[in-house]
C-alpha cells in the first residue's frame, strides 16, 4: 500500500503508554495520544510538563523507554527517513545551523525532499523578508525563526511539528507563524502538531488540545468539547460556610461565606443539581477561556480544592 | 556542594572558577603531585644505574606533560567556556554587584601567583632533582604575561571573532620576538638553560598593559559594547553581494551533505595543518645549504598529516563541528538521512580533507625536493634499484601516504558520533596513556637494552589479546548491524571480505620488505590485523543511532 494513498479520518500519530525517565525524573508517564490526520494539535503544559520530550519521541531523537510511538504507521526510530521525509520541524531552540547562508540554507534542505517546492519557498523568503546572503548566525530570535519555517514549510509536509515556535517572539513574527500554520491547515488533509505554553494562541488555532502536567495527559479532547465542558460558576449558599463543600467535578472553589466561585467540569445541569443537594444555588454561569481551564487544571491537581479565603 | 558561610565577592569568584574546572584541576594537581614524588624517589635509583642520560630522561619524561597542567591552569583562571552556550566569562558573572576592577583583578592576580606557584614547582622540584637546569625566572614572567594577556583578550568583545585569534597570534609572536632579542642580546640560549632577569623584567613590564586591556574589555563586555571593524562587515557584505549562490541544486541528498561536511568541519585539518606549516618555508630557504636538515624536514612533511589527521579525527567526527551553540545534531537528526547515509558522506569528507591537506603540503613537498641533495640522493636510489621499481613505488607510496592518513582520520569518528562526552573524555584520556605508556615504554627499552626480548615476546601475547578482543568486538557490531537492520548482510561480508584483502595484501608487502632479523612474521601477522579497522568503521552507523535515538 502507497503510504501515502491514506484515508482522512486515520491517525498520524498514535501514542500508546509512552513513559520516559532522565534519570530520577519523571518527564513522561505512560502518555496515550492520538492525532488525526487534518486537524491543529496543541500540546499545551507548564515547562517542563513534558511537551518537548513528547515531541522528540514523534522525531525519533528519543527511544520509547515503554510503550509504543508510531508515526504515519511507522516507528520513527526503525525508520527515520521514513517518517522525517514526510515532517516539517521547527524546534524551540532554532537548532539551524549559523554559518550557512540563508540561499545555502534552502539550497542544502531542497536536497533532501522531492516535494520541495522552490517557488513557494522564494516566496516565503520574500514574506519573511530574509536577505538570501545573510548568515543565520547573523540573524535576529525572530528571523532565525522565520528561516526555520521557511524550510519546515517549504517541501509542503504532510506533518508540521512546532515546538514553542512562538515562544520569546515579538507579536509581528507570532502573527507570521500563526499564518503560515493557518495556510498549512488550509492545505487540505495536513497536520499541524504544535506546543505552547500561550493558550491565547492554543485557544486561536487548535483543533484538538492535550494538556500535560508532570509527565502526565490530563485531558486531552476536542477544543470546543473541552470549553462546553468547564464552567465558572458563581454559587450562593444559603448558609455560611468556612470551607467549600465536596462536589464531584468542581476542579477549584474560592470565596467565604455564603458566595462561592467554583470552576466545574463535566456537565452543567449534573453540576447544577449538585450544588442545589448542597443548599447552594448557581446565579452566574460563564464560559471558561483555555487559559482558565489550564490554571484550575494544571494550578490545582484535579480532586483537590482551594481552601476558603479569608 | 552546600556553602554553609557567605563568602566574599572575591572568594565567590575563586570558587566560582575552582568550581567550574575542577576535575580538570584536580587531575592537573594530582599529576604534579605525582611527577614531583616521582620525580624524588625515582631519581637516586636512575642515578645510579643509567647515570646522567637517566635522569635527563626521567625530568624531561615527567616535565613534557607538565605543559598540559600550565594549559589547565590558564584556562580555567581566563574563565573560558566550559559548557556548550556557555560565554567567557559566564555572563552571569558580567552582572554580578561588583567592580570591575575586583571581577578582573581577583582571577588576573591569584591566577599569576598560580602559575609561578606551578612553574617553581616543576623548575625546583620536578627538573631539577632529575638534572634538567631549567631557567626559573623569565619563564615564570612569560606564563603570568601569557596569562593575563590570555585573559585580556578572552574577555574582550570582538564583533568580528576572528580578531581574538589575531589577538593572540600577535601577543604570542611578541613574546617569541622578546626571547630572540633576548638572545640575540647573549642573555638566553635556545638550550633554555640559563636565567635572565632582564628578561624577565621585559616580559613583566607588558603586564601592566595586559590589565589595562582587560580591564577595559571586561568593562565593554558588561556594558554590551564590542570592539565593531565596521569596515569589515562592509567589504564583507560587498562580497557576500558579489559571491552570488549557485542557482543549481545539489544533484542528490549526498552530495548536499557531503557539502554540508566540508563546510562546517572538512576545512578544519588542511587549515590547521597549514598553519602549523607556515613558518616552515622560512625554516627551509634559511638553511638551504643544510643537507642534514632536508631529511629531518622531509619527515616532518610526511608525518605532520598523518599525525594531525590522528588528532582532528575527534574532531571532525563530531554531528556538530565547531557549532555548539546551537549544536548542529539536532538539526541534522531531524533531516531524512539515514544513519548510514551520514556515516558515508562523512567518510567522503574526510577523502576531500585528507587531499586538501595533502594539496596544502606540496608546495613545501616541492620546496624540499629542490634542496641541495635531494635529487642527487633519489638518483642514487634509483640507480640502485630496478626500473621497475623506480617507476611503482613513488605513486605507491603517496598513494598509501595518502590512505594511511584518511584511515587515521576516520577511524576514530565513531567516538565523537556517540555523542557521549564522558567516552570522548575516556578515549582522550586512553590515547594520552598509550602514547605516554608507549614512551615510557621506550625510555625504559632505552634503559634496558637486554630487556629487549622480553619485551618484544610480552608485545606479541600483548597483541594476541588485542587480536582476540578485536574478533569479539567485531562480532558484536555485526550482531548490532545486522539486528538494527541498517545494513544488509551482503553488505557485511563484502566489507569483511575487502578486510581480508587489505590484510593479506598488507601482510604480503610488509613480509616482502620488512629485514626479518628485526620483526617476526608473528608481529608481521598480528601487526598488520590490528593496523586495519574493521569494527572501527563498521560501528560507527551504531555510534550514530545511539547518538540519534537517545
Amino acid at each position: 500500500m502507497n503510504d501515502r494513498d491514506t484515508t482522512a479520518d486515520e491517525n498520524v500519530i498514535e501514542i500508546e503508554g509512552l513513559s520516559r525517565r532522565f534519570g530520577a525524573k519523571c518527564a513522561l508517564d505512560n502518555v496515550s495520544l492520538e492525532v488525526p490526520r487534518g486537524i491543529v494539535f496543541g500540546l499545551v503544559g507548564a515547562n517542563g510538563a513534558g511537551k518537548t520530550t513528547l515531541i522528540r519521541h514523534v522525531l525519533g531523537l528519543l527511544k520509547a523507554q515503554a510503550g509504543a510511538v508510531r508515526v504515519f504507521d511507522r516507528n520513527p526510530v526503525k525508520d527515520p527517513v521514513g517518517v522525517l521525509s514526510r515532517i516539517g520541524y521547527l524546534s524551540e531552540e532554532g537548532d539551524l545551523p549559523g554559518w550557512m547562508r540563508v540561499d545555502e540554507l534552502i539550497r542544502y534542505m531542497r536536497a533532501f525532499y522531492p516535494t520541495w517546492d522552490e517557488d513557494y519557498a522564494q516566496e516565503l523568503r520574500r514574506q519573511f523578508a530574509l536577505d538570501p546572503a545573510a548568515k543565520v548566525k547573523t540573524l535576529s530570535k525572530g528571523q532565525k525563526a522565520r528561516a526555520g519555517l521557511l524550510v519546515a514549510l517549504a517541501y509542503r509536509p504532510e506533518l508540521l511539528v512546532l515546538d514553542e515556535p512562538s515562544s520569546g517572539l515579538d507579536p509581528i513574527v507570532r502573527r507570521d507563524i500563526l499564518g503560515a500554520i493557518v495556510r498549512t491547515i488550509a492545505d487540505e488533509g495536513r497536520t499541524v502538531l504544535f506546543s505552547s505554553h500561550l493558550l491565547d494562541e492554543v485557544e486561536q488555532i487548535s483543533d484538538r488540545v492535550a494538556m500535560l502536567k508532570g509527565g502526565q495527559i490530563v485531558f486531552t479532547g476536542e477544543l470546543d468539547d473541552i470549553k462546553q465542558t468547564h464552567h465558572r460558576l458563581a454559587v450562593r449558599f444559603e448558609e455560611e460556610r468556612t470551607v467549600p463543600p465536596a462536589i464531584d467535578n468542581v476542579l477549584q472553589w474560592k470565596g467565604q461565606g455564603r458566595e462561592w466561585g467554583a470552576v466545574a467540569c463535566g456537565r452543567l445541569e449534573a453540576v447544577t443539581m449538585a450544588v442545589l443537594a448542597m443548599g447552594g444555588e448557581v446565579v452566574e454561569h460563564k464560559v471558561l477561556s483555555l487559559d482558565e481551564i489550564f490554571i484550575a487544571r494544571v494550578g490545582a491537581t484535579a480532586g483537590t480544592r482551594e481552601e476558603a479565603t479569608p | 556542594m552546600m556553602i554553609s558561610t557567605q563568602m566574599t565577592p572575591t572568594q565567590a569568584i575563586l570558587w566560582q572558577i575552582g568550581w567550574r574546572s575542577r576535575w580538570v584541576l584536580l587531575g592537573a594537581g594530582a599529576y604534579l603531585l605525582m611527577a614531583i614524588a616521582l620525580s624524588h624517589l625515582l631519581t637516586p635509583y636512575v642515578q645510579a644505574h643509567y647515570g646522567e642520560r637517566g635522569t635527563l630522561g626521567l625530568g624531561m619524561y615527567l616535565g613534557v606533560p607538565c605543559v598540559l597542567v600550565i594549559v589547565i591552569v590558564l584556562t580555567a583562571f581566563s574563565l573560558a567556556r566550559v559548557n556548550a552556550g556557555e560565554t567567557t566569562p559566564p555572563s552571569h558573572m558580567l552582572v554580578l554587584p561588583i567592580r570591575t576592577v575586583q571581577l578582573v583583578a581577583v582571577p588576573m592576580v591569584v591566577g599569576s601567583f598560580v602559575v609561578v606557584a606551578i612553574w617553581l614547582a616543576i623548575a625546583w622540584l620536578i627538573l631539577q632533582p632529575t638534572g634538567v637546569v631549567a631557567p626559573v625566572w623569565w619563564p615564570a614572567a612569560a606564563l603570568v604575561l601569557f596569562l593575563t594577556a590570555f585573559q585580556a583578550i578572552s574577555w574582550t568583545p570582538f564583533a568580528q571573532a576572528w580578531m581574538s585569534l589575531v589577538a593572540t597570534l600577535a601577543v604570542t609572536a611578541g613574546g617569541f620576538a622578546l626571547f630572540l632579542a633576548a638572545m640575540l642580546a647573549g642573555m638566553v640560549d635556545f638550550s633554555f638553560s640559563r636565567d635572565s632577569g632582564w628578561l624577565a623584567s621585559a616580559f613583566l613590564a607588558f603586564v601592566p598593559v595586559a590589565y589595562r586591556a582587560a580591564l577595559s574589555g571586561m568593562a565593554m563586555k558588561r556594558r554590551g559594547d564590542a570592539y565593531d571593524w565596521k569596515q569589515w562587515d562592509l567589504w564583507m557584505a560587498r562580497l557576500a553581494a558579489w559571491r552570488k549562490p549557485s542557482e543549481r541544486p545539489f544533484a542528490s541528498a549526498s552530495a548536499a551533505q557531503v557539502w554540508f561536511e566540508c563546510r562546517s568541519i572538512g576545512w578544519y585539518l588542511p587549515v590547521f595543518v597549514g598553519s602549523m606549516t607556515l613558518f616552515m618555508p622560512v625554516i627551509l630557504i634559511a638553511s638551504w645549504n643544510d643537507s642534514d636538515q632536508t631529511w629531518k624536514l622531509a619527515q616532518i612533511v610526511i608525518g605532520l598529516p598523518l599525525l594531525m589527521a590522528t588528532v582532528a579525527g575527534g574532531i571532525l567526527g563530531s554531528v556538530n563541528g565547531l557549532e555548539t551553540k546551537p549544536p548542529q545534531g539536532p538539526f541534522l537528526f531531524t533531516r531524512p538521512l539515514s544513519s548510514v547515509a551520514l556515516v558515508r558522506d562523512k567518510l567522503w569528507m574526510g577523502l576531500l580533507s585528507t587531499a586538501a591537506t595533502w594539496v596544502v603540503m606540496l608546495p613545501l613537498a616541492v620546496l624540499i625536493l629542490f634542496r641541495p641533495g635531494f635529487v642527487q640522493t633519489v638518483r642514487e636510489w634509483g640507480a640502485s634499484v630496478p626500473l621497475w621499481k623506480v617507476l611503482i613505488l613513488p605513486p605507491v607510496a603517496a598513494m598509501l601516504l595518502f590512505t594511511l592518513s584518511w584511515k587515521q582520520l576516520v577511524e576514530s569518528y565513531w567516538v565523537p558520533l556517540t555523542g557521549r562526552d564522558w567516552l570522548v573524555g575516556v578515549f582522550t584520556g586512553g590515547f594520552v596513556f598509550l602514547i605516554m605508556g608507549g614512551v615510557g615504554a621506550g625510555l625504559g627499552l632505552a634503559f634496558h637494552p637486554e630487556q629487549a626480548a622480553m619485551v618484544s615476546a610480552a608485545a606479541v601475547w600483548l597483541m594476541v589479546i588485542a587480536v582476540g578482543m578485536k574478533a569479539i568486538l567485531a562480532v558484536w557490531v555485526l550482531r548490532g548491524l545486522d539486528r538494527a537492520r541498517l545494513v544488509s548482510r551482503g553488505f557485511m561480508w563484502g566489507m569483511g571480505g575487502l578486510w581480508i584483502v587489505i590484510v593479506a595484501g598488507l601482510m604480503l608487502a610488509a613480509l616482502n620488505y620488512l629485514p626479518r632479523s628485526e620483526v617476526s612474521l608473528a608481529q608481521v601477522v598480528l601487526g598488520v590485523v590490528l593496523l586495519i579497522p574493521f569494527s572501527r568503521l563498521m560501528g560507527t552507523p551504531l555510534a550514530v543511532e545511539w547518538n540519534r535515538h537517545r
